[in-house]
């Protein structure tokens, strides 16, 4: 099975316009709203969503340096991060800040460290070595090298006003900076990692604009944009050469070209793949704050920096092998006992014969279940000190069946206080959902949470909280009908085969693929998707490639005031 | 995101050699002539905000039976690590974050984008915005610093766009001060480079904006500013007398919350110093906003194991600790406050030139109410304010706080911040 990424699919030759048969148990009867967009009936299939300009997000940055300068030194807390989620917002994926002086100092830091290092190895991004004082070799070589570094630097090639640009800085730096030619090569470098071109996805190429037959209002997205929009979106860094070259011979025109570029760039050719199928779980489900998640340590004495690497790991490499080289399917998520862990974290799981600091996969015991019972996910959801049914109950409400909350209106909300002899975490909060005016939201939400109960806040597995026996029964609104659940291993058991969490799974991925929360716009092309999710089993190999394939991914519309090439 | 460096480590890290260091930017000696915000002496005005959340166990921290003068009598435990300071220090009393209560949303935490800009949710700029564009010659003019993960947002732009404050100590050093130690033929050399380099990144973010979309010009238009700050920067001035950065000190990993007083030392050291060698205007620095999410712990402190937000929440179940943990928060004010009153500048001191502003965004952790919110001014920003006391200000909005901190600050025609509440509370707080 590996490697056969959209096996056997449809994958939506040209029909983006799935216009019927859109998933049922769209749930609009349940809880809270739902924030997918409207029914396949009124998803009009011409549509497609706005492109944002966004620069590179801390993960995208440092890849792409290593890609293009084969530098792997940049340090993350160098690179500018994207803003945290609001609490109530729906669009769960971090978001780069807009560009202030905070980050155009960490910019052009990066940038003088990047083209420091690439001084001494400058061979490795020249195809040409010109003799010192040839001053005609030398023009002939800063010609190729904006020729074809350029390129891959803009991820598309440079306009003719670019080049000149860069020519005059070149003449800059041999004359009044008195630089040799490699040294004036490195500022090239220095500048162009710290220009619009390499900073933001933008990467318009030089074919004109071409306004779709069916709707002019929309255009088709510029090959080196689509090219861009692909390798970032599944691999989490720039296009590699044949990506590029594909681009530049005009085939990533029709949906077979892009879903071929898809299911190739899925069977991982560089081991980039697994990176960007981590890097979505790791967003929607914030693992990424884990490394500033603060624990008691007199409560949880193994709460190590060791411990929290070994949790992320776990968590990572659990998505990607799943997805990439496992069975692919969205129901192994929730019910895989197949997992990976060291010493620290085989102590977690109450697991023995465990050792040493390498990973090594495991067969976990019956109560755990796929990855809402990973320590990962029960850490960064759990207190301080406990557990938090709260916390866990918004994540799956929120990031995993895509339901809205509104901030609460002006009230005085009163949390637990400390937990009295034989009282139990969930009797602590449990009085807030029987408050009026919490019982808006948190009746929603809580039964998710609850049923969490087993595991204390860095995930280990209990069956006395406080001296008390555990409660994690719960009843929970899903589906469009209540259901009476023992714990979160029953959960995971009815969210792996739930139509909610399947269509929101699909939205999920169109929003982290546009990097924009959906609009109705985009409603036939999560349709779409969806489709091609469902008709290979739920497959979610076949989801990305019907992502790649939708409307609103291979189309844009443009922004009030934009200037079409 | 771990951060381990000693500074060494960290040069070498960003494989930085000596000649590429970031220049220190000085405009100390140009401060007379920087307009509005001077104090007396040519001396220049300086504004901190420290941002923090979860409200002050208030009984612990002032009443009204202390009585209105600060100067004088028993300071309750959380004030007392700012009694050095007691005659320098001014409690706008009973300010409300009205718009946020007007708008109806449970407050507490969504007070936190009002504070500094008068608006529910960052609608306009914050007034350390508007400080360091009246001083548009001084470079670094404007420092926002956070020692926690945030969730949401102090200082603003514009309406909309957010500061990304700096967590990073090692950065915030380096963009400051690592041009103290060069050459001044290092510095015209570097000056040269960083010119050509960014007079192209210009031109091209330029062109760039005529393309794009109209809102996404806002965001271009950002990116521009900054650039061409950092241009200006580069025609400052080098320093070359009277500076002494902090030290960074030994390999920390500021992750780990144990660090975490560290830390906020040594942001509090960076931000009393920025300020002290004149080198910035107006600086914010974010203790915590943990907005209800996953929030800090205090192994250091004898206080129960719970989070921050938690142990706030209990109100006067919890007394004991909250007072433990908000006087902590003071001693770590007072650090600050210390550099600054130890910084001799004409007459009096680098505190006399300034306005501290010690900003909560709820009364109490219990209540998370956005009316008498404990806030505090240290500094009498140039003889402005007439500090050492206690001043009712019958719930006054914090927008018209915000306008007199403006009006102190030497941007004296400005009627108003914010939406809604105009007018000011210059006669209540002014000398």
């Amino acid at each position: 099975m590996a490697g056969s990424a959209g096996s056997g699919t449809p994958n939506g030759t040209g029909s983006q316009s799935s216009g019927t048969g859109g998933p049922n148990g769209s749930g609009a009867s349940s809880g809270g709203p739902i924030t997918t967009p409207g029914t396949a009936a009124t998803a009009d299939p011409t549509l497609a969503g706005s492109m944002v300009l966004r620069h590179l997000t801390q993960e995208e940055y440092i890849n792409t340096v290593r890609d293009l300068l084969g530098d792997t030194s940049t340090q993350a807390i160098n690179v500018p991060g994207e803003l945290p989620i609001a609490e109530f917002d729906t669009f769960p994926f971090p978001e780069p800040s807009v560009i202030g002086s905070t980050e155009a100092n960490s910019y052009e830091g990066l940038a003088e460290a990047l083209a420091t290092n690439i001084t001494s190895k400058i061979g490795s991004i020249l195809t040409c070595t010109p003799t010192a004082g040839d001053t005609a070799g030398e023009t002939a070589c800063l010609a190729t090298f904006l020729k074809t570094f350029g390129a891959r630097a803009y991820r598309r090639p440079l306009t003719a006003a670019e080049t000149q640009g860069f020519q005059n800085l070149y003449q800059t730096g041999r004359t009044t900076l008195a630089l040799p030619f490699n040294g004036a090569i490195a500022l090239i470098v220095e500048e162009m990692l710290q220009s619009p071109g390499f900073l933001y996805h933008w990467e318009q190429g030089p074919t004109p604009t071409m306004h779709d037959a069916t709707n002019p209002n929309v255009i088709v997205l510029d090959p080196y944009a689509l090219a861009n929009r692909l390798s970032y979106f599944l691999t989490s860094t720039m296009p590699d050469q044949t990506l590029l070259a594909a681009a530049a011979a005009g085939q990533l025109t029709t949906a077979d070209q892009v879903a071929t570029q898809a299911k190739r760039l899925l069977q991982d050719p560089a081991g980039h793949a697994s990176a960007g199928v981590q890097n979505f779980f790791a967003q929607l489900l914030q693992i990424t704050t884990l490394p500033t998640v603060s624990k008691d340590m007199t409560t949880y004495k193994n709460w190590t920096p060791a411990l929290q690497t070994a949790m992320d790991a776990e968590f990572r490499a659990f998505f990607s092998s799943n997805i990439l080289t496992g069975s692919g399917l969205f129901a192994d998520l929730f019910t895989s006992k197949t997992s990976s862990v060291n010493k620290d974290l085989a102590a977690v799981y109450g697991l023995s014969g465990v050792s040493g600091t390498q990973m090594q996969q495991v067969t976990l015991d019956a109560n755990r279940s796929g990855f809402l019972t990973m320590p990962a996910f029960l850490t960064v959801n759990g207190g301080a000190n406990n557990s938090n049914g709260v916390y866990r109950g918004h994540a799956v409400y929120m990031q995993l069946l895509c339901h809205a909350l509104t901030p609460p209106q002006n009230v005085v909300v009163p949390t637990p206080p400390p937990l009295t002899p034989g009282e139990t975490s969930r009797q602590s909060f449990a009085a807030h959902s029987q408050a009026a005016c919490a019982q808006g939201c948190h009746n929603l939400m809580d039964g998710y949470g609850f049923s969490f109960e087993h595991y204390d806040g860095i995930g280990q597995y209990r069956t006395l909280d406080n001296g008390s026996p555990v409660d994690s029964t719960a009843t929970v609104h899903l589906d469009g009908q209540d259901q009476n659940i023992t714990d979160a291993v029953q959960l995971s058991n009815l969210l792996s085969t739930s139509a909610e969490a399947r269509k929101c799974f699909a939205t999920q991925w169109v929003r982290y693929a546009v990097a924009r929360p959906d609009t109705d716009a985009d409603a036939a092309s999560i349709d779409a998707a969806y489709s091609a999710f469902a008709s290979a089993n739920y497959n979610i190999r076949d989801l990305l490639v019907g992502v790649t394939t939708s409307r609103t991914f291979r189309y844009r519309t443009p922004s009030p005031g934009e200037v079409l090439p | 995101m771990k951060e381990k460096y000693s500074r060494r480590a960290l040069l070498k890290a960003l494989g930085v050699g000596a000649g590429m260091l970031p220049i220190l930017n000085n405009e100390w000696a140009s401060a007379a002539t920087a307009g509005t915000a001077t104090a007396a002496g040519g001396m220049p005005k300086r504004f901190i905000a420290i941002a923090i959340t979860n409200g002050i166990y208030q009984k612990n921290w002032w009443q009204a039976a202390n009585g209105l003068d600060l100067t004088t009598g028993t300071l309750l435990p959380i004030l007392t690590p700012l009694a050095p300071f007691r005659s320098k220090l001014l409690i706008p009393h009973n300010i409300a974050i009205q718009n946020v209560f007007n708008s109806n949303n449970y407050g507490g935490h969504f007070g936190y984008p009002c504070m500094l800009t008068g608006t529910q949710k960052g609608t306009s700029a914050s007034i350390d915005t508007l400080i360091a564009q009246s001083v548009p010659n001084v470079p670094n003019a404007q420092l926002n610093l956070g020692c926690r993960p945030s969730n949401s947002h102090l200082s603003w732009k514009a309406g909309g766009v957010a500061n990304t404050p700096n967590t990073s100590p090692s950065k915030v050093f380096t963009q400051l001060f690592s041009g103290v130690n060069l050459s001044p033929a290092q510095v015209s050399t570097t000056q040269a480079r960083r010119k050509s380099v960014l007079d192209l990144v210009n031109s091209q973010l330029t062109a760039f904006q005529g393309v794009v979309g109209a809102d996404d010009k806002v965001k271009i238009q950002s990116h521009l500013d900054s650039v061409r700050g950092i241009e200006k920067a580069l025609t400052g001035e080098v320093l070359t007398v009277g500076c002494a950065p902090p030290t960074l000190g030994a390999t920390v990993d500021f992750t780990q919350v144990g660090n975490f007083p560290t830390f906020v030392s040594l942001m509090m050291k960076l931000a009393a110093t920025s300020v002290t060698c004149g080198i910035t205007r107006a600086v914010t620095i974010e203790l915590i906003d943990d907005g209800g999410g996953n929030s800090l712990t205090f192994p250091w402190l004898s206080v129960s194991t719970q989070n921050y937000h938690a142990i706030a929440h209990q109100g006067a179940g919890a007394a004991a600790d909250k007072t433990t943990i908000d006087t902590w928060w003071h001693t770590q004010f007072a650090t600050l406050l210390g550099i600054l009153d130890g910084a001799a500048e004409g007459p009096g001191t680098a505190l006399d030139n300034s306005c501290v502003l010690i900003a909560n965004d709820m009364q109490e952790g219990n209540t998370h109410y956005d009316k008498n919110v404990p806030w505090l001014i240290a500094g009498g920003c140039g003889g402005f304010f007439k500090t050492g006391r206690v001043v009712e200000l019958n719930n006054a909005a914090n927008n018209q706080v915000l306008t007199t901190i403006l009006h102190a600050m030497g941007l004296s025609t400005v009627a108003s911040v914010g939406d809604m509440y105009t007018g000011n509370v210059d006669q209540q707080l002014g000398a």
